[in-house]
């Protein structure tokens, strides 16, 4: 049972902050890459002026209302700054130290232990115009070359939650008009977002072909973050992050389906016959199988859970 | 029915009833009235405290409407694209929602016919809402 502040905040900043599992980074580093020649100005702007102004700024507490208003005055300095962060795939540092507020999950029956609380990462919001820009350019890659699974919603341009809902049961009642029966077997990514290993992340992005210089800077995006935890209006120390995209960042999103888009075309695909198709919002997953009776679908989600 | 999937060392047992899934309640046979009753009851209980912040609080008509509109009717038409295959008793049971928001926006008398009512409240029919979303 934690008593004082460090011990508390010890224990949330466990769950939420994790530390890496040894032997499960891979190491490479590529040179090159000429993503960031394909940044205008106007993404820049764009990434900018549609996030909203009432967002909590981060550590040096300069909201977006005064970085719009450094666009104004002196926007090719601002430009200047995104690409080059790219270009040399470098996240600068003071964007990386981040508070941590814990917030209480809400309707959870037990607070006294760590899984009940969440833990709003607040990042300085310059940083954030260029995780934005770095979000958008990921996501319209996406799309445009389809390298995400069919089956994924959320954070997806025209693909909601309700979507989700509407494929899985598109897909139950057609088989259900075949005669046969399905079964849903639901699943959650534990600790989604705290448990992205950067090493993985990167060697996914370059076997989907991203430039080696985009690939760069979201390595170091991820390498030595640091977060303040701020609880029961105090602050603590800055701790070291190992792993993990930081909630509250936008690119974090886009990050975390491209890390699991992988998963569902390797088990739909190890078992063709099998039939499994996955459908996901996000960290929340399904698995939809037809057969011909309970007992055959069960047999098959069993293998599709392994 | 008693299927079980062995996931790893434990087993995950078939739910009888509803299950819920990015906040929409699948049933059986996917009609999913359990959904519609669950957030049906859902709104009704969230209609109920914006009302009492009107008497409470000093909560004025204009204000009272946006949060009705903003917070009560996107609970209730919440997963309705799935469900809305223009049955009349379904948007009966919408339409008495959006009744009730209507008399405590205009503090009219239950008498007030329906139409006025949604007029004067500056609601739109529970039909134009749940077509609008499909």
């Amino acid at each position: 049972m934690a008593e004082s502040w460090e011990e508390k905040a010890e224990l949330i900043k466990e769950e939420a902050f994790p530390k890496p599992l040894k032997g499960v980074e891979r190491k490479a580093q590529e040179e090159g890459g000429e993503r960031w020649k394909k940044i205008t100005d106007e993404n820049i702007r764009e990434a900018l002026f549609n996030q909203s102004v009432p967002k909590a700024p981060g550590p040096d507490r300069l909201g977006f209302k005064v970085i719009r208003l450094l666009w104004e005055w002196d926007s090719p300095r601002m430009i200047n700054i995104v690409k080059a962060s790219f270009r040399l795939g470098i996240h600068s540092r003071v964007w990386k130290e981040a508070k941590g507020v814990v917030i209480l999950k809400p309707n959870k029956p037990d607070y006294r232990v760590a899984k009940a609380y969440r833990v709003i990462t607040l990042l300085n919001c310059l940083g954030k115009v260029v995780e934005k820009v770095a979000a958008n350019g990921i996501a319209e890659e996406c799309e445009r070359r389809r390298l995400l699974h069919d089956g994924q919603f959320g954070c997806r341009k025209r693909r909601s939650a309700i979507d989700a809902v509407g494929r899985l049961m598109k897909r139950v009642e057609e088989a259900w008009g075949r005669g046969n029966t399905a079964a849903v077997l639901l699943m959650d990514v534990k600790g989604a977002f705290p448990h992205v290993a950067k090493g993985n992340l990167r060697k996914r992005m370059g076997e989907m072909g991203f430039e080696a210089d985009l690939v760069r800077w979201v390595k170091s995006f991820m390498d030595d973050r640091k977060v303040i935890m701020s609880m029961d209006g105090k602050e603590g120390n800055s701790m070291d992050v190992e792993m993990g995209v930081p909630q509250g960042s936008p690119v974090s999103p886009v990050l975390f389906i491209l890390y699991l888009s992988g998963l569902f075309s390797q088990v739909e695909d190890q078992d063709k016959e099998c039939g499994s198709e996955g459908i996901s919002f996000v960290d929340d997953v399904a698995w939809v199988v037809e057969g011909e009776d309970v007992g055959e679908c069960t047999r098959r989600l069993e293998r599709c859970a392994m | 029915m008693n299927a079980r999937v062995r996931v790893g060392d434990r087993e995950v047992l078939y739910n009888k009833e509803a299950t819920r899934w990015l906040g929409v309640w699948l049933d059986d046979m996917l009609t999913l009235n359990d959904h519609t009753k669950k957030t049906l009851a859902k709104a009704g209980r969230a209609q109920y405290r914006v009302r009492s912040l009107m008497t409470k609080k000093g909560l004025s008509s204009e204000g009272c409407k946006r949060i009705q509109v903003a917070v009560v009717q996107a609970v209730v038409l919440y997963g309705s694209e799935q469900w809305w295959h223009v049955q009349e008793n379904r948007a009966q049971e919408v339409q008495k929602l959006l009744n009730e928001q209507g008399r405590r926006i205009t503090r009219c008398f239950r008498t007030t016919p329906q139409g006025a009512l949604m007029n004067d409240a500056g609601l739109r029919p529970a039909k134009a809402l749940l077509n609008d979303r499909v």
